[in-house]
């Protein structure tokens, strides 16, 4: 959030370990695909440590396969797609997402049967869902200003009542 | 000199969500919140409220606001819908009844006959411009739309001779972008399986934008001065720490407006990725029936939730040898991700 980014983070946890642990840069980019899980995937593919290098791309589909993710939002329909093509072990999000959620909001990507050869993988919401929610909303009392062609937001209040989660949509 | 839907290579690809005919039976509806009232200087109160609430007044610029019934006893009641959202509003005026929860008609009237029908659960406004007009393209529009479908194919062919997958994506010139941009499915080269065809057009198009309007980078020089940096030489300086400048006038998000051209139809994440940059409309060669994101498997840009829209374009697979030339050395696996 200090860097002008819709506040959105992740960690990646292998063998009780965090390897890999990115945050939000569209702006910063000027790509509004790079999502925090998508920079934390690269990282982990390009360093030698945690991912063998040299191998095909269909050996490295599998490249998450012993890992969780922890990510404060749902991951959207992308950031799930890209999940599951890379074999991710299950993953633990704070807060749905119910314009863009890829893991049962709006479009259930994670589940098993929706792609011919990726495994599904388990999403469960909840960890930390007030904080996660509670920071999008800060955020979002100021304009996003470096998101192209901002709203007025000026006289926005700070909601502090949450509301439960919603019934997932069945897909 | 019109050309029709017919008899063009390709056609537009919709959801069955809401196939606006005047004969149509059904149509699509949404919860509402209603609260209902006998005194007409009630009404007022509920009209500021709404005001106060852009994103509520935004979903109820379809719907009459105020709802006029007559009860058993012949008295006028009002009705005005006070929410939308699956949770009953909490902070109404003081002095209304406890809002209910009912189904009311989830888009405007583009006919009479919708009219008419949509009056028996709330009134709608009626729009007949909004009706869907006839599909048609100029012959200019073919020929262009053709040639972005063609260079898309050759990008693929020249992809598929150096080894990576036949998968390949085009832009025609436009305002900001002096020649056609082409882009391939990188993975087999680099090893990475998200680097497909529209993820690395979209970099590609940041990464140009960034170069265009990034600020000077200052760096402290031998002699402890700072300096401007060459930026041709300071790569390996970590640029975390600087923040890009303002956003310069008409730079939009990598795709807006434009029209992307691309062999096989995206995957998901490709499809959202489309969402997330904005782009206009997309013409596909290739259906992916096991994998697609523009209508196969989802259609993505017509999810109901989605913020933003865009046109999906199918080519008439009958029509491919006659239009588009190497097409057939172009086929992938159907249960790849494209």
């Amino acid at each position: 959030m200090g860097a002008g980014e819709v506040p959105v983070g992740c960690v990646f946890v292998r063998d009780g370990r965090v390897i890999a642990k990115a945050r939000n840069r569209t702006n910063e980019l000027r790509n509004s695909t790079r999502h925090a899980e998508l920079e934390a995937i690269d990282f982990i593919l390009t360093e030698p440590s945690l991912t063998p290098q040299n191998l095909t791309w269909e050996a490295q589909s599998t490249a998450l396969s012993t890992t969780t993710l922890y990510v404060t939002v749902e991951p959207c329909i992308m950031c799930g797609s890209a999940l599951r093509q890379m074999g991710i072990k299950e993953v633990y999000y704070g807060c749905g997402n119910e314009r863009f959620g890829g893991c049962g909001s709006v479009l259930g990507v994670n589940e098993d049967g929706f792609h011919p050869t990726f495994p599904g993988y388990s999403a469960k919401m909840g960890y930390l869902r007030n904080e996660a929610i509670m920071v999008l909303r800060r955020f979002y009392l100021t304009e996003n200003k470096n998101a192209p062609v901002p709203r007025a937001k000026t006289g926005r209040v700070l909601k502090t009542e949450i509301l439960p989660p919603l019934e997932p949509r069945k897909t | 000199m019109f050309i029709s839907q017919e008899d063009v290579p390709w056609s537009k690809f919709e959801s069955n969500v809401e196939k606006i005919r005047d004969d149509d039976e059904s149509f699509p509806t949404m919860d509402a919140w209603i609260v209902s009232f006998t005194d007409p200087k009630a009404i007022k109160p509920l009209q500021e409220y709404l005001r106060g609430r852009p994103t509520l007044w935004e979903q109820v610029q379809h719907l009459k606001l105020i709802r006029r019934g007559v009860s058993s006893s012949e008295e006028t009641i009002f009705q005005v819908v006070v929410g939308v959202s699956p949770y009953p509003p909490n902070d109404l005026p003081a002095g209304y009844s406890t809002p209910e929860q009912c189904q009311i008609p989830a888009t405007p009237s583009l006919t009479r006959a919708q009219l008419k029908m949509k009056n028996e659960l709330w009134p709608t406004v009626f729009t007949p411009h909004l009706l869907p007009a006839e599909i048609k393209f100029t012959e200019a529009e073919v020929k262009r739309i053709t040639e972005g479908l063609q260079l898309a194919v050759d990008e693929a062919v020249r992809a598929r001779a150096i080894g990576e997958l036949s998968i390949a994506g085009c832009l025609l010139p436009d305002q900001y972008l002096d020649s056609p941009l082409v882009s391939h499915d990188t993975r087999v080269s680099t090893g990475h399986p998200l680097r497909h065809t529209v993820m690395n057009l979209v970099r590609a198009l940041a990464d140009k934008v960034l170069m265009d309007t990034r600020a000077p980078l200052v760096v402290v020089d031998p002699d402890n001065n700072l300096v401007i940096a060459d930026t041709d030489k300071t790569t390996s300086i970590s640029r975390g720490v600087d923040t890009p400048s303002p956003l310069q006038n008409g730079e939009g998000y990598q795709l807006t407006g434009r029209t992307l051209f691309i062999t096989h139809e995206p995957c998901l994440m490709c499809t959202m990725a489309l969402v997330h940059s904005r782009v206009k409309e997309v013409f596909y060669i290739f259906p992916m029936a096991q994998t697609g994101g523009c209508g196969s498997r989802a259609l993505v840009p017509e999810l109901p939730t989605i913020n933003h829209r865009f046109n999906v374009w199918r080519f008439k697979q009958e029509k491919l040898a006659s239009t588009l030339s190497s097409v057939e050395t172009i086929v992938i696996p159907e249960n790849l991700d494209a």
